[in-house]
């Protein structure tokens, strides 16, 4: 086989895979035509629901009771699709391997990572004891785990996020198969992790000649590492060609939507049809909203001697910015930054431990319950996965409905209903939508629900809490157009979270850098991206994708050492000042200095002295 | 490890101490006393023998030094009811009866309830899957003062097979209908919550994974499902055991064992307070040592739990 050096290791032919449902016939995947090639990476890109995963779990042998496929599915000459399991078992895992978005969940929890690896090298080769273990040690540190030896003993649920689909990368690659299909990857993975993640498979993918099928809805991925794309949507292929002919000649308007509703952090105002309205200070209250040194403490148990001892987690670590009338603030950060935490705290809904917000000149901090309701009513929140902050059993116009029977009890029913009407109208839902509930609504429509419910009393700040992140490119685009709509109508202030910087740069006017829960830089949009200065906010820019294959592969990344660390390490805060580490002054807290008006960027030293 | 268990163990004697004052006190304030049967004796004699049991004490008093007898002593006090008996000779010799056939019990009730469980879960919508789920419901509406007079009609006197009641040192056939009335319901439950955990787990992200690098299905129930399942059933198993505990309490008074049980029941009706108190802690006490040995098993099990 190995000579054959460009036949298909996968190849499939007219698929249709359908559920039975009890609503009825369900059909996933119409007439799906593939190949793969050796030492190939094919992207398969579409937005949820598409049917990209189906086919390929279909060729895994992994659908689900009620999925019925009927076509073919040949690994090299073999037909797979309806194989015995006992066959198909000496085929996956072996030459074919899968690894899946969520590495969390798909190790097993009660089972050491040698356990597992071994595990597999018993069932396909016939290594055994020592060698199967020092095998599994050698795939780890091929894969670049830290400490992979320590490594071998832990639980999944010691090891972090992109370490563990670094194990899943490892398990996956010890056989050396000739094909390895990756599901969404790197989605639920911090940009950074993702690109080191991405460099890893592109690596594995060259020197071991692997073919790759790598299923995203991200084209700054595909960009970066596929040789072959095929579009797909609603179940079916729109689009089929190599990387550079689907990004600079696409000829389907779907594969044209798609790329123009995705993001870019080099192009600025472009997945919108609308640009961002250049922010004017002038005549503007400037004590509208101020943060001052805010900082929250979780008290984590920690066993130290022979009782527990409480031990502070600083998740908000002295915070300080102001926020203007009609101004977007974007704030980035990856997880466990302490994003979240930092605008609940603004809010009072995570009481902060110190420091103090002030709201149009008086103090939020502090408030007792009663007096804090009163101002709610002007500060909102919409929050990440649209159905779950919806209420199910409450119809979306209720939902809607609810803060004006808090906040304005005294008005008629028939007038809220009215309002109601109006604010649907207004962020794109339709009037004959007015009694459905949630789950008969799409997550775009849900979301759209939620923002409708922050807008209702007219507030004058909206937190936005990845408030975007969980829909596909094409409705993301139409909800950040949405907000930067209402923020024009109302004079709205926004505090925009994301992990995602190309969307961030897309609607805030300044934006904010947290690294383990303190600002690290903080300027205007264009500057932070043209002139970032701290070594945290060049890697992570340098890290996300660009949809555009030859900027992406021509680009150089900047690689720090190391994971993020742990934000009960002490010397984690230092990270980027090696130095004082050095010289013994653990307790350095690094300054923010205003290197050009509005610039601000934390004490760092300097980046050569931190890159390996 | 080693702290987490002497930390549970302090626990547990805490536990005892609250126990211990709360029946006591509920004990002495309920209506009645040993002594005022039909026949009460003239207010002198009671007064002599509330002298000779300490019942003339201060209640206080009273409790002192009853926890004093059991923690230095185990000493659960002399029984009203049966003249010359203490407490201590009772439990050693009921105990071992109402054990003996709890714990075998409680082993056939988890050992076929699991298996079945977890074959109904493997095999969803077979026939041993109807089977199983039948079995879970009948076995759970029938109650075991129901189940056994049934038994008792069916192998003695129609059959003549087994005898009606009675110990007989513990012979096979005197242990086959109570450890049958005392397992079905509580096989019930398990074979539910065993399927319910199996088909909980096989949906679990892990599982297609495990497929997917070519893993037997065998292999995954037994190396990749199966812990979950013993976790869930595990948290469940302190209870089920103090079910069992009071469910041969009923088996004991119906066939006749001669187990704690049937004193227990006797002495709550003669108002007997040390037999009663000292079969109650002495009940509290297997249950906290079960629940320890549970939670260590359940530490040993999960590599996530570390408990402080």
């Amino acid at each position: 086989m190995s000579d054959m050096k460009n036949s298909s290791v996968l190849q499939v032919k007219d698929l249709n895979v359908s559920f039975e449902t009890p609503d009825g016939r369900v059909d996933a995947v119409r007439g799906v035509n593939l190949h793969i090639n050796r030492g190939e990476c094919l992207g398969i890109v579409g937005e949820s629901g598409s049917g990209k995963s189906q086919t390929f779990m279909t060729a895994m042998g992994l659908l689900a009771n009620n999925g019925h496929a009927t076509g073919e599915v040949n690994f090299h000459d073999t037909q797979i699709l309806g194989m015995s399991v006992r066959e198909l078992n000496k085929i996956r895992g072996r030459h074919m391997t899968m690894i899946f978005q969520d590495p969390l969940t798909s190790l097993t929890p009660h089972m050491t990572v040698l356990d597992q690896m071994t595990e597999v090298l018993e069932l396909h080769t016939s290594v055994r004891g020592d060698a199967a273990a020092k095998k599994s040690l050698e795939w780890l540190e091929r894969v670049r785990i830290s400490d992979a030896k320590r490594r071998l003993n832990q639980y999944p649920h010691e090891l972090s996020g992109g370490m563990r689909q670094r194990v899943m990368i490892a398990m996956a690659m010890l056989c050396e198969p000739e094909l390895l299909i990756a599901d969404e990857p790197t989605t639920a993975l911090d940009v950074t992790v993702q690109a080191e993640i991405l460099d890893l498979m592109d690596e594995l993918k060259r020197e071991n000649n692997t073919a790759i099928a790598l299923i995203t809805h991200d084209m700054g991925v595909v960009a970066r590492m596929c040789d072959r794309i095929q579009v797909m949507r609603h179940g079916v292929y729109v689009e089929e060609g190599t990387a550079e002919e689907i990004f600079y000649n696409p000829q389907h308007e779907y594969t044209k939507m798609l790329l123009d509703a995705m993001p870019r952090i080099d192009q600025p105002d472009k997945a919108t049809n609308r640009k961002l309205k250049e922010y004017d200070e002038k005549g503007r209250d400037q004590n509208f909203l101020t943060v001052d040194d805010v900082r929250v403490e979780f008290d984590i148990k920690v066993q130290e001697g022979l009782w527990p001892k409480k031990v502070p987690l600083k998740a908000v670590d002295g915070v300080s910015f102001t926020l203007r009338p009609g101004e977007t603030m974007g704030i980035v950060g990856e997880s466990g930054c302490g994003k979240s935490t930092l605008a609940r705290a603004v809010l009072q809904l995570i009481p902060p431990t110190a420091g103090a917000v002030s709201w149009l000149g008086s103090p939020l901090s502090g408030l007792n319950r009663k007096e804090l309701n009163k101002k709610r009513k002007d500060l909102q929140i919409v929050f990440q996965d649209p159905l779950a902050s919806l209420d199910p059993r409450m119809t979306i116009a209720d939902s809607i409905m609810e803060p004006l029977q808090t906040f304005r009890p005294e008005m008629s029913r028939k007038d809220m209903k009215a309002k109601v009407a109006q604010m649907m109208e207004r962020v794109g839902l339709p009037q004959q939508m007015i009694n459905r509930y949630p789950h008969e609504l799409s997550g775009g429509q849900n979301q759209r629900v939620g923002i409708a419910r922050a807008m209702i009393m007219e507030p004058k700040l909206v937190v936005c809490d990845e408030a975007v992140s969980a829909l596909d490119v094409s409705i993301q685009a139409q909800i950040i157009e949405l907000l930067m709509d209402l923020q024009e109508d109302f004079d709205l202030s926004l505090l925009f979270i994301s992990h995602d910087l190309s969307v961030v740069r897309e609607i805030s006017h300044r934006i904010m850098v947290l690294y383990l829960g303190r600002i690290v830089e903080l300027a205007d949009r264009h500057e932070i991206y043209k002139d970032p200065r701290h070594p945290y906010t060049k890697q992570l820019i340098s890290a996300v994708p660009i949809p555009d294959p030859k900027i992406e592969r021509a680009r150089e990344r900047i690689k720090l050492p190391g994971e993020l660390p742990s934000p009960m390490d002490p010397t984690a805060r230092l990270r980027f000042m090696p130095s004082k580490i050095a010289a013994n002054e653990l307790d350095y807290v690094p300054r923010l200095d205003e290197v050009k008006p509005g610039h601000y960027v934390a004490e760092h030293d300097e980046l050569e002295k931190l890159v390996v | 490890m080693a702290r987490y268990i002497i930390y549970r163990v302090a626990w547990g004697f805490v536990v005892l101490l609250v126990l211990n004052i709360v029946t006591y006190i509920m004990i002495t304030i309920a209506p009645g006393s040993p002594f005022s049967s039909e026949k009460t004796p003239p207010p002198h004699i009671i007064a002599l023998l509330e002298a000779k049991y300490g019942l003339d004490q201060p209640i206080h008093i009273q409790i002192w030094r009853y926890m004093v007898g059991i923690f230095t002593r185990f000493d659960f006090g002399p029984s009203i009811m049966r003249k010359g008996l203490d407490v201590s000779g009772i439990i050693a010799t009921t105990f071992p009866i109402s054990f003996t056939y709890a714990i075998i019990s409680f082993i056939i009730a988890v050992t076929f309830g699991t298996a079945l469980g977890i074959c109904a879960a493997v095999w969803q919508n077979s026939w041993i899957d109807y089977g199983a789920i039948i079995l879970g419901a009948a076995g759970k509406v029938l109650p075991n003062f129901i189940l056994a007079p049934v038994l008792v009609l069916v192998f003695t006197l129609w059959l003549k097979w087994l005898p009606g009641g009675g110990w007989n040192g513990g012979d096979w056939r005197n242990l086959v209908m109570p450890v049958i009335a005392l397992s079905t319901a509580l096989m019930a439950s398990i074979v539910r919550l065993c399927r319910g955990a199996m088909l909980e787990a096989l949906h679990m992200p892990h599982i297609a994974a495990a497929k997917s690098r070519g893993i037997p299905f065998y292999l995954i129930i037994w190396r990749h499902a199966f812990k979950p399942v013993m976790l869930t059933l595990l948290t469940h198993l302190a209870s089920m055991f103090a079910g069992v505990i009071t469910g041969s309490m009923v088996i004991d008074v119906y066939f006749s064992t001669g187990g704690m049980g049937q004193f227990f029941v006797a002495a709550a009706g003669a108002r007997d307070y040390y037999l009663v108190m000292g079969l109650t802690l002495f009940s509290a006490m297997i249950l906290i040592v079960v629940n320890i040995l549970i939670d260590i098993a359940y530490m040993w099990l999960d590599p996530k739990i570390k408990f402080y």
